[in-house]
């Protein structure tokens, strides 16, 4: 069954079909929260969040756009809402998230100066910008799937992706 | 072959780590690219910030995070799902609520419609009228046209919705006959 019969079999009132869709989108729902709050209970909460109101929606959803561009357009609102409150990690909070006993401290510190370097530019650009690199470069959507979760059309998604690589790279400058 | 400024290099750069290039406008970049350690340079560069972007990914939180992430969120589906519930029956309770107080109001509130001066038996409200009509314009027999009229009026009308005091009333073809004592 695709998305769209289990929303129709959804709403004749089978539940175990909302069951099915949770199935398949909450890994990679979740996993593309995580990228961008980088907390597992924060992303989880979040993405539960995003399918309870996909829940409560699903009667009034109207299919112009496909189920799964739907869900991920109230996951990011979700997202949006989430960073707005939230403050910025602190570098020995990302050391601890993400601890390699491999590495000594001094190479750990320097490589993760890199990561907090690419991620704090990320987190500079404009939000959709960030988003629409987020949903291109991770989750491999097209520009059209993007336009219709984030709003706008295709060609200012294009346009905000290209914008985001020039001033990354602005940002980063040479040799990053 | 055309030759294309480093802005436009960079431009075509992007585009074509991106989504690629059509085979005219790659071969224009390459010719740019060979000439220009620059830009040689820039996408390289480039190309590595966005593979550094993709590989920065978190770890997957394993098979315990999904397990609870599934019962944890049918916990949560359920919980909302009687609050749901609960929402229409308070609005249903609340529609119930609001007719039975309309009901109330109007059949317990002292309001019966076959007392209403517009339904029912008019002969036991019409001499009162014509009583006030007289104290009004004036006395019998010296009756005024008003009380004459109305007297008329509600009499016809009487016979026509019927009567239950069981008197005879006058017909409205006998009361035409009648005589206008002010003439």
């Amino acid at each position: 069954m695709n998305d769209a019969d289990l929303v129709n079999a959804f709403r004749r009132g089978e539940a175990e079909a909302f069951s099915e869709l949770v199935r398949r989108y909450s890994k990679p729902l979740t996993m593309m929260i995580l990228r961008i709050v980088r907390d597992q209970e924060e992303a989880k909460d979040l993405s539960q969040t995003a399918f309870l109101k996909a829940y409560e929606g699903l009667p009034r959803f109207a299919g112009v756009s496909s189920f799964k561009t739907w869900l991920y357009s109230i996951a990011m609102n979700a997202v949006k809402d989430h960073l707005r409150k939230k403050r910025p990690l602190m570098i020995t909070e990302v050391l601890e998230k993400f601890p390699d006993p491999v590495e000594s401290p001094g190479e750990r510190l320097d490589k993760e100066r890199q990561i907090m370097k690419l991620r704090r530019a990320m987190e500079e650009l404009p939000q959709k910008q960030r988003f629409t690199v987020q949903l291109r470069i991770y989750e491999g959507l097209d520009y059209k799937e993007i336009a219709e979760i984030l709003g706008g059309s295709a060609g200012s998604a294009r346009g905000n992706f290209f914008q985001a690589v020039k001033s990354l790279r602005e940002k980063l400058g040479s040799g990053q | 072959m055309k030759t294309i400024s480093c802005a436009n290099a960079t431009d075509l750069i992007v585009r074509d780590l991106d989504e690629g290039l059509s085979t005219l406008d790659k071969s224009i970049l390459e010719t740019h690219v060979q000439g220009c350690l620059h830009c040689q340079q820039w996408r390289e560069e480039t190309a590595g910030m966005l593979a550094s972007i993709a590989a920065d990914v978190p770890e997957d939180p394993g098979d315990e995070f999904w397990k609870y992430y599934e019962t944890s969120l049918h916990a949560r589906l359920a919980e909302a799902e009687p609050r749901n519930s609960w929402g229409f029956f308070w609005k249903a309770l609340g529609a119930v609520a609001f007719a039975g107080t309309i009901f109330a109001v109007i059949w317990l509130g002292g309001f019966d419609p076959r007392s209403h001066p517009l339904h029912g038996d008019k002969v036991s409200w019409s001499p009162a009228l014509i009583q006030e009509l007289e104290q009004l314009y004036g006395p019998d027999p010296e009756e005024t046209l008003t009380s004459t009229l109305a007297r008329d009026h509600l009499v016809a009308f009487t016979d026509l919705a019927g009567t239950s005091s069981g008197e005879e009333v006058p017909g409205w073809f006998e009361v035409e006959d009648e005589p206008n004592q002010l003439l």
